[in-house]
């Protein structure tokens, strides 16, 4: 996946901001209405141009979109003048906050330039490490790294437990025989029983038998009600009666 | 005793100085200095005399230890400055170490290890700012401050050092702390937090900036026109 980050803009307030200063606008007084549609715009065009649209970018819509409603509602005539607060309030002093830094993000960034040429001395042996690992060549490598690795390779493998994977040599066909067997000789069984004292793969095995018997329509399955004991007819034993 | 130290050889004071710098890891502070030269018994070290043909250079010993030490700091660089040498004792993150030059520093910039340790992204330099004037800051408060997702520019700016986890909030969920570190001072040249810019002068900066444009007026008083329309009101 590519991650497109557009060139001006770190995330919504960056891009209020860019409106703000291009329309010259008074950052106490925004234009809600046009600045929503502005932004709204602005999100069609992203997603135009199949750039992910983040969340910020969704709240910062709805935080607008939420403003702008706030500032067409009527005043309350009651209420003195100053206790209304102006629903901008918190996102200019967001932006001015966000303002404050972009200032001096600017004025560090000058800062490393005029400190360039600044190279410490130190004893640099994490750097050293760092440096030598990413520069190593072929070249460099003699037959003692070779044994080395060797033996790191060996010694890796050692402690690592081999676990034998018993494969059970069960065949369905097997089954399906036996269950048939029964079946044929009892007219009529309890799943259950079918199932009762085996191990987990044989229940398996016994269990797709049964499915397979039932689709095959030699045996017929009921139940009288939701969980109640599943019981198993012999196909002839049905037709007999 | 530092008084003890201050009657050695003026060149050996300047040697001793500079090679205690020369040996530290990381910036030295004059503090220690001090406690080093103060601890020692300077006269159980047999220093030869260095044999100048120069003048012994002149210090003034009634100085308190810490500007003493200064001034021996500056006669070490005067050496270096009156040799050419490419590098010189810096004060930076609360000590003294050694560093390039300026007319020598643009070279070693050039070496393709050091190219890119000095360069942060727009993005880094913003969370770096917040987390330098905040600390100790959590994450979803620079995301607060910034209006966007910065885990991964924390993380990129832990890797390169210029901060540090400094602890954790005793809030809800113990966010951790983060707070710049000494490669933060050193990168740009600062010897400590309070040498950055004031937030407030930043503050007022930005503040008249943001006021609306207000409609000029030009008045020319020497305009014979304004006299004319003065009289024309009058009348």
């Amino acid at each position: 996946m590519y991650k497109i980050v557009l060139p001006n803009f770190e995330g919504p307030l960056d891009l209020l901001l860019y409106f703000i200063k291009r329309d010259e606008i008074n950052i106490y007084d925004i234009p809600i209405a046009r600045i929503t549609e502005e932004f709204l715009n602005y999100i069609k065009l992203m997603q135009i141009n199949d750039i992910e649209v983040t969340s910020e970018f969704i709240l910062m819509a709805s935080l607008l979109m939420q403003i702008k409603a706030q500032m067409l509602l009527p005043k309350n005539q009651n209420t003195s003048e100053t206790q209304i607060e102006d629903p901008r309030k918190a996102l200019v002093e967001q932006l001015i906050e966000y303002q404050i830094f972009k200032e001096i993000s600017e004025s560090l960034k000058n800062k490393i330039e005029l400190h360039n040429h600044l190279f410490y001395r130190g004893i640099y042996e994490s750097n050293i490490k760092e440096i030598s690992d990413k520069y190593k060549s072929f070249k460099q490598l003699t037959t003692w790294d070779l044994i080395k690795t060797y033996y790191e390779v060996i010694n890796r493998n050692k402690n690592i437990e081999i676990q034998e994977v018993k494969i059970n040599p069960l065949k369905i066909e097997e089954e399906i025989e036996k269950i048939k067997s029964i079946v044929n000789k009892e007219g009529q069984i309890n799943f259950n029983s079918l199932l009762a004292g085996k191990e987990k793969p044989l229940i398996v095995v016994a269990f797709i038998a049964v499915l397979e018997l039932v689709k095959q329509k030699q045996i017929f399955a009921f139940q009288n009600e939701y969980g109640s004991e599943i019981i198993i007819f012999s196909t002839s034993f049905i037709n007999q009666n | 005793m530092f008084e003890k130290f201050k009657q050695l050889n003026h060149f050996t004071q300047l040697r001793i100085i500079e090679a205690l710098i020369f040996a530290s890891e990381e910036p030295i502070s004059v503090e220690s200095i001090k406690n080093l030269l103060t601890s020692l018994n300077i006269f159980e070290y047999d220093f030869q005399t260095f044999n100048s043909t120069e003048a012994e250079p002149e210090i003034d010993l009634s100085d308190e230890p810490n500007k003493y030490i200064t001034k021996l700091i500056e006669l070490v660089n005067n050496d270096y400055d009156k040799n050419d040498r490419p590098f010189r004792i810096v004060e930076v993150a609360g000590g003294y170490t050694f560093a390039t030059n300026e007319k020598y520093g643009r070279i070693v910039s050039l070496l393709p290890i050091f190219k890119n340790k000095k360069k942060l992204t727009k993005p880094q330099l913003e969370t770096l700012s917040i987390i330098a004037y905040n600390q100790p800051i959590t994450k979803p408060e620079i995301e607060k401050i910034r209006g966007v997702n910065s885990g991964e520019i924390v993380n990129s700016l832990l890797e390169k050092n210029l901060i540090s986890i400094v602890g954790r909030r005793d809030s809800l969920g113990r966010p951790l702390l983060y707070g710049t570190t000494k490669e933060f001072l050193k990168l740009f040249g600062l010897n400590s937090l309070d040498d950055l810019p004031k937030l407030n002068e930043i503050r007022n900066i930005i503040d008249e900036r943001n006021k609306p444009n207000l409609i000029e007026i030009k008045i020319d008083f020497d305009d014979t026109k304004n006299q004319e329309l003065d009289s024309q009101i009058d009348s």
